[in-house]
């Protein structure tokens, strides 16, 4: 019952969300457009909920 | 006559000893080639010394026990007695990176990449520093060179789909890298097929739009 009625409301800050994270094509990129990503990763993390993959150490000495 | 003779004779037998003096001097192929030790020198780099190798191997096992202070402390006294080495360098970039240091994780991988600008790994690294400090267009840049070294670099093709994906929003080339990440992997990644699924929904529904806008 709760979750029916929070719907509309989450759905409303996904789109406030992705109108922001929009803006980086602008190249845009500041805290705020951060925090709609992060945001999004909890709303939506199958689209936005993605991590690079970084090595872990780098055995090559030279 | 007989006595005249004699030193003509006593020549044509000193320079045939001469002459085969220098045969039996002359190597077998009886071509005189450079000592192979300098040849070897002047191609190769001089080996590492041992207690180089051995600390390097301390920081890289402080690394992967994320004792990052650690490895922090062992990579920069490497690099203050051995600046001509990238490895401690690339390394110091990675510890730098855990510890959300961007601005001396940036220094280290350029630091790293001056000194040797080959390897994939230093630069799909650098990619990933910049992304997160928002320099969107050094980081396909520093993707892209991943890539110029070796075309199936695994991580790269998954960073740079992610990049294309999340903030150049440009999903055809997303798509691409994603697609060529899983083909590269011996079994497809579970969660890589839903961010594919996810996409291909988001570029049908974005054409149909574009179709509606058209009539």
């Amino acid at each position: 019952m709760l979750e029916e009625q929070a719907y509309p409301f989450e759905e409303k800050a996904i789109e406030l969300h992705e109108v922001n994270v929009r803006r980086i094509a602008s190249r845009v990129y500041d805290q705020w457009v951060r925090r709609s990503i992060d945001a999004l990763g909890k709303l939506r993390p199958v689209r936005y909920a993605k991590v690079e993959k970084s090595e872990v150490i780098i055995n090559a000495l030279r | 006559m007989r006595s005249a003779k004699h030193p003509i004779l006593v020549c044509l037998v000193l320079l045939t000893a001469i002459f085969a003096g220098c045969a039996t001097s002359l190597p077998s192929t009886g071509v005189r080639t450079p000592a192979p030790a300098i040849a070897v020198e002047n191609k190769t780099e001089p080996a590492v010394n041992p207690a180089v190798q051995r600390d390097f191997a301390g920081a890289l096992s402080a690394m992967k026990l994320g004792n990052y202070k650690d490895a922090e402390r062992m990579l920069l006294a490497l690099t203050r007695v051995h600046p001509e080495l990238s490895g401690p360098y690339a390394n110091l970039g990675i510890v730098y990176f855990r510890l959300g240091k961007l601005p001396e994780a940036t220094e280290a991988l350029e630091k790293a990449i001056a000194i040797n600008p080959d390897r994939a790994a230093y630069h799909n690294q650098l990619g990933i520093v910049y992304r997160q400090s928002g320099q969107l267009d050094k980081a396909r840049e520093a993707y892209s060179r991943a890539l110029q070294i070796d075309s199936n670099y695994l991580n790269t093709h998954l960073n740079l789909g992610i990049l294309y994906d999340l903030y150049l929003q440009d999903q055809g080339k997303a798509l691409q890298h994603y697609e060529r990440y899983q083909a590269l992997l011996p079994s497809a990644d579970a969660q890589v097929n839903k961010w594919i699924v996810d996409l291909k929904q988001r570029q049908q529904s974005s054409d149909k739009t574009a179709l509606r806008s058209d009539r």
